[in-house]
Parts: C-alpha cells; sequence; structure tokens
C-alpha cells in the first residue's frame, strides 16, 4: 500500500550525520544508490554540517559550558546534583534542555517573588533581594547560551527553509534582539531592578522559543 | 489499480468500512487509506501544503480522505514506533514534495481518527483545523483552529493566526511574525506567547496562565476564577484587563516606563504611582501580574 517515496528528512539527516538507526541503514543506502536526488541532498547536508563545524561559535560544544553553569547551579541548589553518568557529555542537547527546566523553574520562582516584592512596595523601587536577582539574571544566562547554541542550529536548517519562512524568523529575531538590547540598556542605567531583568529573562526566553519553533516548521 | 488497492483495504477492514461511509457521506472525496487502529495509535503527519481537517471519533479506524490522490502521498505503518522504539505501533502519512516545498501543491485532507489518538502535524502552510483531537500543531505559515474535547495541546506557527477553542488541560500556543493568538474554550493550564501579533484571552477557566509578547497587545477579557494565578508580560505592546465587577482578584500593575491605567472605579490601588499599582478587587481570590516595559497597562470594567 506505500507508495514508492523518497527518503524523509530524518533519514537524509540520519545518513549525513550518522545517527541512522542500524536497521534502516541497508534500505536506505541501497536508495542512495538508485536515488540522485536523495544522494545530492545528503551530500548537501553534510556540506553544510561541515560548515557549521569550521564556524568558531562559542556554544559550540555545550560541554565547556557545564561546568560553569553547574557550579552556579550549586551556589543556589537545595539538595545536591548527583555526579554526572558516564557517557552524557557531548551530548548537548540533552543537558540544555535540562538546564532550560531548571531555568524555567526559575523564572516562575522569580515572577512569584517579584509578585510578593511588588504587593509590599513600588514597582519603581523593588525591595533589595539578593537571591532574586541572582536567580534571574542566572535564568537569563542560562536562555542566552541555549539561543546562541540554537542559534547554530538555525543556520543549518536555514538552507532547507522558505525564504519567506526564513524573513518571517529573521525579523522576528530582529524584534526580539530589539527589544533585548533596550532592556539592557535600561539595566545598565538601574542595575538592581528585578522587574527589568525579570523582563529581559522573559525575552530571552521568547528568543529561545521562537528558536526552537523553527525546528518543527523546517 | 489503486482504486482497487484501496479498496482491498477497506474491504479487509470492517470497521473502517462503516467508518468510511459515514465519513463519505457529505462529501466527494476520495479515501487514501483506511485502517483499523488502536484507540491510542499516535499518528504523524508531515509536509501538507493546503489544509488539513482532523476530526475525533468514537471508533477505533484511521481515515484518510482527499479530494485528489498527491503524486508524492505516502502512508506509512510503524510498528514499534518505527526508527525511534517505543514499543508503540505509530503511523504516519503526508506529502513527500519538494524539499524546500518552495512550489508544493496544495491540497485538502480530512483525516478521521479515535479521539484518544496523538497527533503530531508538521506543515508548510496548511491551514489545520482540528477537533476533538490532542497533539502538537505546527506550520510554517497556515493557521491552526483547534476545538472540541483535547487532553493536551502543544500549538506552533512561525507567522500564522492561532485559535484555540477546545477544552485542555495542558496548552502551549505560540505564534511569531504579525501572527494572532486566541485562547477561548476551557483551557486550565496555559503558556501563550506572540512576537508582534494582537493575544487574546477570553475564557474563565484558567487556573495557570502565563501571557507574553513583544510588540503585540495582549487583551483579557473575563472573568479569573478562584485560587487561578496569571502572569501578563509585554515589551512594548499595551496589556488591558477587562474585568467584571464581581472579579475577585489581587492585582500587581506596573511598567517600567509606561503608564498604568485604573479604570474601575470602585477599585482603590492600595499601592502605587503612574508606572504601577497594586489593588484588591472582591475577596483576592485570584492573583494577576501584569509586567510591561514600556507598553500601557490597562485596567477597566467588562463592557456591558
Amino acid at each position: 500500500m506505500t507508495a514508492p517515496r523518497h527518503l524523509t528528512e530524518a533519514e537524509r539527516h540520519g545518513v549525513a550525520d550518522g545517527s541512522l538507526a542500524p536497521e534502516l541503514e541497508p534500505t536506505v543506502a541501497e536508495h542512495l544508490g538508485a536515488c540522485t536526488a536523495c544522494a545530492s541532498d545528503v551530500a548537501r547536508i553534510r556540506t553544510l554540517m561541515t560548515r557549521i563545524r569550521e564556524t568558531p561559535a562559542a556554544a559550540d560544544s555545550g560541554g565547556d559550558l557545564w561546568p560553569s553553569i553547574r557550579a552556579r547551579i550549586e551556589q543556589e541548589k537545595v539538595a545536591p546534583l548527583h555526579a554526572p553518568m558516564s557517557g552524557e557529555s557531548g551530548r548537548p542537547p540533552r543537558f540544555l534542555w535540562t538546564v532550560a527546566g531548571v531555568a524555567a523553574a526559575v523564572v516562575i520562582a522569580t515572577g512569584m517573588l517579584v509578585r510578593r516584592g511588588t504587593s509590599s512596595t513600588t514597582f519603581d523601587k523593588p525591595a533589595p533581594a539578593d537571591v532574586t536577582m541572582h536567580a534571574v539574571a542566572e535564568s537569563t544566562h542560562v536562555y542566552e547560551e541555549e539561543a546562541r547554541f540554537l542559534l547554530n542550529q538555525l543556520e543549518l536548517r536555514r538552507a532547507l527553509m522558505r525564504p519567506q519562512t526564513a524573513s518571517s524568523i529573521d525579523h522576528d529575531l530582529r524584534v526580539i534582539d530589539d527589544a533585548i538590547a533596550e532592556l539592557k540598556r535600561a539595566i545598565e542605567r538601574d542595575p538592581n531592578n528585578i522587574a527589568l531583568r525579570a523582563l529581559l529573562a522573559s525575552s530571552y526566553k521568547q528568543k529561545v522559543d521562537l528558536l526552537k519553533r523553527v525546528g518543527n516548521a523546517g | 489499480m489503486k482504486r482497487l488497492l484501496v479498496a482491498a483495504a477497506i474491504g479487509a477492514v470492517s470497521s473502517s468500512a462503516t467508518a468510511q461511509k459515514q465519513a463519505s457521506r457529505d462529501s466527494r472525496d476520495i479515501v487514501l487509506e483506511a485502517r483499523r487502529v488502536s484507540p491510542t495509535t499516535p499518528l504523524r503527519i508531515y509536509g501538507i501544503a493546503g489544509s488539513i481537517r482532523l476530526v475525533g471519533w468514537d471508533r477505533d479506524s484511521l481515515v484518510i480522505m482527499s479530494q485528489s490522490r498527491p503524486r508524492d502521498f505516502f502512508f506509512a505503518h510503524d510498528p514499534g514506533g518505527g526508527g525511534v522504539k517505543t514499543g508503540i505501533d505509530q503511523y504516519r502519512f503526508g506529502v513527500d514534495s519538494e524539499h524546500t516545498a518552495e512550489d508544493s501543491r496544495p491540497f485538502h485532507f480530512v483525516v478521521y481518527l479515535p479521539k484518544q489518538s496523538q497527533v503530531t502535524v508538521h506543515s508548510i502552510s496548511a491551514a489545520i483545523d482540528a477537533s476533538d483531537v490532542s497533539g502538537n500543531f505546527s506550520t510554517a505559515s497556515g493557521s491552526i483552529l483547534l476545538r472540541g474535547l483535547t487532553g493536551t495541546l502543544e500549538v506552533a506557527s512561525v507567522s500564522g493566526n492561532i485559535d484555540v477553542n477546545a477544552s485542555a488541560s495542558w496548552v502551549r500556543a505560540q505564534t511569531g511574525g504579525g501572527g494572532r493568538l486566541l485562547v477561548r474554550g476551557a483551557v486550565q493550564d496555559v503558556d501563550a506567547s506572540t512576537v508582534d501579533g494582537e493575544l487574546d484571552v477570553a475564557t474563565p477557566t484558567v487556573m495557570r496562565g502565563r501571557f507574553s509578547s513583544v510588540n503585540g497587545d495582549i487583551r483579557y477579557a473575563s472573568t479569573p476564577a478562584a485560587g487561578s494565578i496569571f502572569d501578563f508580560s509585554n515589551h512594548s505592546g499595551a496589556v488591558d484587563m477587562a474585568l467584571p465587577r464581581e472579579a475577585s482578584a489581587a492585582l500587581d500593575l506596573s511598567s517600567v516606563t509606561g503608564t498604568v491605567e485604573n479604570g474601575i472605579a470602585q477599585a482603590r490601588p492600595a499601592a502605587g504611582g503612574a508606572h504601577s499599582m497594586h489593588l484588591t478587587l472582591g475577596r483576592g481570590d485570584a492573583q494577576m501580574t501584569v509586567r510591561t516595559f514600556k507598553g500601557t497597562v490597562r485596567l477597566r470594567p467588562t463592557q456591558p
């Protein structure tokens, strides 16, 4: 019943980066031998991946970031983190999702703290709260790193996108980056304003969410 | 020959035949596939340009219909989850068209599937209209409309409009560009955001709500439930809160450089000024926090 078809997007990427399930390899190899369209697309993806890997990027390897992130989490944690399992290193996406989860929890907690703070004081001059400030700055930092990582992935996918989709994403990134830049300037003038930092964290969250959307829409 | 094969498939699955008959009663669509499936079978749909309508029904069968059979249409059964071994059978179908999808022909699919199914739709530009179906829906430029009784919904569009008018325990909805987002129906836990587009919330059932935008206006017009918690944030767009007189909520409204306006006469702020306000309506049963950078925050009574 299944009509003859080209390789799926996942299969083409699987072949290109070597992550294809072993049981699929014979079928896929056979198809690639007979289908020049898929074979050339796989070659193109490999070229793109090579180009990306050769591009210097701070978030190239999530493993380099982990020690400093972990150190900061350790400073604030209530319960000790388990030691990293062997084999977990070298998997930046998985650990970044975990870190993103931690960041989300921090943002929610921050929202509650900010709400409490504004209930007894004015918004313009929030009560000093070093812990809250630290938590907000932390979540911003984590989102910033994740956004950088996802931006690299976006460049990998860009060649496969429709021009109007790429244009729309670029527009949204500019809008969010403008907001982030404006908030950063405001924070330079008023570094102790928790609300500004919470808005900055929220803007970074939007940037991360946008970049994740790109993955689905690609 | 294809019609014979389709007819054979339908004949082999008696329940599907009945289902197909009902599905096609008022339609001139042809049946592309009809299968008996378990009630919770996941279905993945890829690469559709045009439109796709998903209808959850009380039958253990899957029927895919369209007005014509796309040349690159595919339908596959992945026993045990396919490449990613989940141990759960799943089906997937779609149109494996040009990779860039620049010249993808639009097709219009209607899919009937069990209500408990989990659906994943990744479309190019298709308008998605789903009733009584849960899952993950994403499109690059199409609009998304979700209705009926569902479980959880994850909805994303790069630039299209989204309308969630469903009963759902958990909803995450995001759109970009100038796409608008409307949240209504009976949703409980919601995380919704836009970039430039307007975000409207019109449902009293939300218990946990997080709504954000960058430049788009956010409008809330409903009665917050007792015990509910809301968080609204915006950069330069306005946040407009329209609450009925009988609303019971504690509100923290603030804007860094914008203004905060209170249009509810009987509500006296406990603290605040031009840029912030804290006030309580009724017994303050719901907690609502609004933050903007330079967008105006407005509180006003619901229009009679």
